[in-house]
């Protein structure tokens, strides 16, 4: 992963989510945890990023794994 | 976020343009093309005959639950729980919306455009410019798009004119000679696309006359329907389909073939700049409709506080969910169709039946009935429907006479563009009538018909 973006990428997360501390206390706690979900999402897959993500994870074939069947299908009916 | 907002219906109609559209020109036709050959340009028409039936339980819903939004009525019809599930559902969907647009176009500007760039300061920039727009609301985008779509269509269309020294029709005959089979899935595939309309869904809090709705909703698919078709016809006049089948970016390639004139070399960059602001409208559709989602389960719809956030998710998802472009264009071309019809299809059925149900003996009417307007837009709906179906037949027809004579396919053709044309001209006056009875009806004393 390019070093230029992470290291901006990074930068803008942690602030945003230093906005989001010092904002916390006016939010309605329902909103808090779905900021929360998401930043915790955001820093789970931005630390799998930093593997050698399409050999250890493949997480094109999770989100492709219809396609092959699908492609299957297709050229039997045709 | 609920303050009064002029999105009126040509905009309406012009922002499903936009959404269904521009995200195919990336890299959707090609499977199109490989699958149906020389006759790939007949595969609009039943995913059109889908969006229609979307767009159609959408203005049900507006009609049953004015001022919901579609994760709001699903949080009604099925409780906190079960529609819970289904808005997450909904929402992943539209996640992938997101995820394979921001990919796709960050890997189409790396690869053809900006080679040295890496890709995820590409893929950050425009995650950045969405997020500038996750500040408004869709009236922005609509207005923007009011500017970009119609030239976007025009560019679409004058294709045919700038390519005309490249084309040769006989790359497109003898036509229909591919297989009636391969014609039904080519049409098959599109459908993945068509279902973006969906997104619009997120915004139905903002409709207030459902049949209006309706109209200009179908005035923009159909608007789709015959721009794609005219883009696969000079596709496969320039390139055939051998070439244009093994493309990754078939129309990209497809606009470097203008050769108009010896001093006017690289006429793709003006079209691209044209095509790259629509294509962004569509993108930003998708995120509002995301942070619409996100607002419902966070209890309110003021979706500003999840901007940064889901901004920042969507860059390091997409990356994480489609490494590359090829991942990305063998689900647009098999998984997506698959979703659609094994998720959104049901959902969408279910709505009908519920607001079926609901809107029971409830007429509404924007029109007079007995009024010259009223029998002008009757004829305008009618002949509309009509001509759609006559695409259909047409095709049954010319697929009949293949064999027995090679001028049957070319009236095919012929008869087959001027139904489009004429469904496209009778959509926008059954879309205008109706505009005219609002305003006759003293409805909306403000100039448009959606607020927010």
């Amino acid at each position: 992963m390019n070093r230029i973006f992470l290291i901006f990428f990074v930068s803008m997360l942690l602030l945003s989510f230093g906005e989001f501390i010092l904002k916390r206390k006016g939010m309605d706690g329902r909103q808090q945890r779905v900021i929360v979900i998401f930043y915790t999402l955001t820093i789970a897959f931005l630390i799998a990023l930093q593997f050698q993500y399409y050999q250890v994870l493949p997480t094109s074939n999770v989100m492709n794994f219809l396609s092959p069947h699908v492609k299957r299908w297709v050229d039997q009916f045709l | 976020m609920i303050h009064k907002q002029v999105v009126n219906h040509r905009q309406i109609a012009w922002l499903v343009g936009s959404v269904l559209m521009t995200g195919m020109m990336i890299n959707l036709l090609r499977s199109v093309v490989q699958v149906a050959r020389m006759d790939a340009w007949f595969s609009q028409i039943l995913p059109i005959f889908y969006a229609l039936f979307i767009a159609y339980v959408l203005s049900g819903l507006v009609e049953a639950y004015p001022g919901k939004n579609i994760f709001e009525i699903l949080f009604i019809i099925g409780g906190k729980w079960i529609g819970g599930a289904i808005n997450l559902l909904i929402l992943f969907y539209i996640w992938i919306i997101l995820a394979i647009d921001i990919k796709g176009v960050a890997d189409f500007l790396h690869i053809s455009l900006l080679p040295t760039t890496p890709l995820e300061v590409i893929l950050l920039v425009f995650v950045l410019l969405m997020m500038y727009y996750g500040k408004t609301s869709l009236e922005v985008a609509a207005r923007v798009n009011e500017f970009y779509f119609p030239l976007y269509f025009i560019m679409c269309i004058s294709l045919y004119f700038l390519l005309g020294n490249e084309y040769n029709v006989e790359r497109l005959e003898p036509i229909l000679t591919s297989s009636l089979d391969r014609i039904v899935v080519s049409n098959f595939l599109p459908i993945g696309v068509y279902g973006d309309i969906f997104l619009i869904g997120a915004f139905l809090h903002a409709i207030v006359e459902p049949r209006l709705f309706y109209a200009a909703m179908k005035h923009g698919i159909i608007i789709v329907g015959f721009g794609t078709t005219i883009m696969l016809l000079v596709l496969l006049g320039v390139m055939g389909f051998i070439i244009a089948g093994r493309l990754n970016f078939p129309i990209y390639i497809l606009v470097q073939q203008i050769h108009v004139t010896d001093f006017l070399d690289r006429v793709e960059m003006i079209l691209f700049s044209v095509w790259f602001p629509a294509f962004t409208i569509k993108v930003i559709v998708a995120y509002l409709a995301f942070l619409v989602g996100v607002g419902s389960f966070g209890g309110q719809r003021h979706y500003n506080t999840f901007n940064a956030p889901c901004g920042w998710f969507i860059v390091v998802s997409s990356i994480f969910g489609f490494p590359n472009v090829a991942h990305i264009d063998q689900f647009i071309s098999y998984s997506l169709p698959m979703i659609v019809l094994v998720f959104q299809f049901p959902l969408a059925l279910f709505l009908l039946i519920h607001v079926r149900r609901k809107n029971k003996g409830r007429e509404q009417s924007l029109i007079p009935e007995g009024t010259k307007l009223y029998r002008f837009y009757r004829s305008m709906m009618w002949i509309t429907t009509v001509c759609l179906s006559g695409c259909v037949i047409v095709i049954l027809i010319g697929d009949f006479f293949k064999d027995k004579s090679a001028v049957g396919g070319v009236v095919t053709a012929v008869v087959y563009i001027a139904l489009l044309i004429l469904a496209l001209l009778t959509s926008y006056g059954e879309m205008q009538a109706l505009n005219h009875g609002k305003q006759k009806l003293g409805r909306a004393k403000q100039a448009g018909s959606f607020r927010q």
